[in-house]
């Protein structure tokens, strides 16, 4: 379950930007998670609540949003979006895909209130 | 109040490895980071390899134990005569860099030539962790079966290497090697395979010429 310490990282930037912020209330926070990054974004969220509890963050919904990679077919040259980590081209079937990117784990944003 | 952020969750990870890199790239020193499940061999390709390391190639290592409790592996690897710490996670699934530059602190500075770091056994939660190594060996034993590759792709992906260990068992459970190496060609077209049996010995020369190699690549870049 290393979504925990995913988790805690999420909760300490939130907090270091709360700080900056002069406090608050942390009502959401917007992170990127990868469908190739490893991260199951149930047990992101799962991991999420728990921690959060006592925190500034207690009250704050998680969103995720889910960043796709991108695939280059070997065969046939066709380039278009991959959620998996061992696509088939698109266009011709070929398993021969390069694939990159889509392992984003960023803090996008998130809702203080006063 | 909408506060933009846009930081990688790892930030810290990623720091904290980049100056174990930069530390380690100072001193010349190898790091690999071992991964894979629990008993698939990885404390004992480091009991075969690192010997022969020394014996046949003059290269001393020091070793980072990563298990979630108990020092077995570590006294293992210290019958060796080989400088090892022992690093204990109290449940958390991976090493990540922080664990790893505190251990470095306890392996001797000078007259090492690499470090290998065997990471807690488990396929999925250690991918995601730099740990500021040069090389990620990633082992497979033949009984856990020929689809792991398939099921665990992101340990797969970022392998340097692949040893498939355990082939001395390969005439008792059905396991097509072809299937492994195709599907791991795919995830990392540059992956580096090999096929050993640890226990006996037979394939560990050609892992511990493949590492002898990166070791003296490093000392040699400028
Ligand atoms: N048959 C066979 N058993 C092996 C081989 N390598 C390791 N083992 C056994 O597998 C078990 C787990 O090995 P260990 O090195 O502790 O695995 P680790 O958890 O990955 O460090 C031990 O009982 C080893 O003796 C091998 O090449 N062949
Ligand atoms: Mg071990
Ligand atoms: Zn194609």
């Amino acid at each position: 379950m290393h979504e925990a310490s995913i988790a805690q990282s999420i909760l300490d930037i939130a907090a270091r930007h709360a700080d900056g912020a002069r406090g608050g209330r942390i009502t959401s926070i917007t992170v990127t998670v990868g469908a190739l990054a490893a991260v199951e974004p149930e047990c992101l969220r799962f991991a999420f609540e728990a921690l959060a509890r006592g925190t500034g963050a207690e009250h704050a919904t998680l969103e995720i949003r889910e960043d796709e990679g991108r695939g280059a077919c070997r065969a046939c040259g066709a380039e278009f979006a991959v959620t998996e980590f061992l696509p088939l081209c698109a266009r011709c079937g070929s398993p021969e895909v390069h694939v990159s990117g889509g392992d984003a784990l960023t803090v996008d944003s998130m809702e203080i209130e006063p | 109040m909408k506060i933009r952020i846009v930081q990688s969750i790892l930030a810290d990870n990623t720091r904290l490895a980049a100056r174990t890199r930069e530390l380690l790239g100072a001193r010349r020193v190898l790091a690999v980071n071992m991964m894979s499940s629990p008993g698939a061999g990885k404390t004992t390709v480091l009991e075969r390899t690192l010997p022969y390391l020394k014996e046949r190639h003059g290269l001393s290592a020091g070793v980072i134990e990563g298990d979630v409790e108990g020092s077995e592996d570590g006294l293992r690897i210290e019958r060796l005569g080989v400088p090892v710490v022992q690093l204990n996670t109290r449940g958390a699934c991976h090493l990540d860099a922080s664990m790893v530059a505190a251990a470095l602190e306890d392996l001797p500075a000078e007259g090492l030539d690499l470090i290998v770091i065997e990471n807690v056994g488990n396929l999925v939660c250690p991918a995601g962790f730099d740990l500021g190594e040069d090389l990620r060996v990633v082992v497979l034993s033949i009984p856990e079966g020929d689809d792991k590759p398939s099921k665990y792709p992101a340990i797969f992906k970022k392998a340097d290497a692949l040893l498939i260990n355990k082939i001395d068992l390969a005439h008792h459970v059905r396991f097509q090697r072809e299937r492994v190496h195709a599907v791991s060609r795919r995830l990392a077209p540059a992956v580096r395979i090999m096929e050993l049996a640890a226990a006996t010995g037979e394939g560990v020369a050609a892992f511990g010429d493949y590492l002898a190699q990166a070791a003296h690549a490093k000392k040699e870049r400028r």
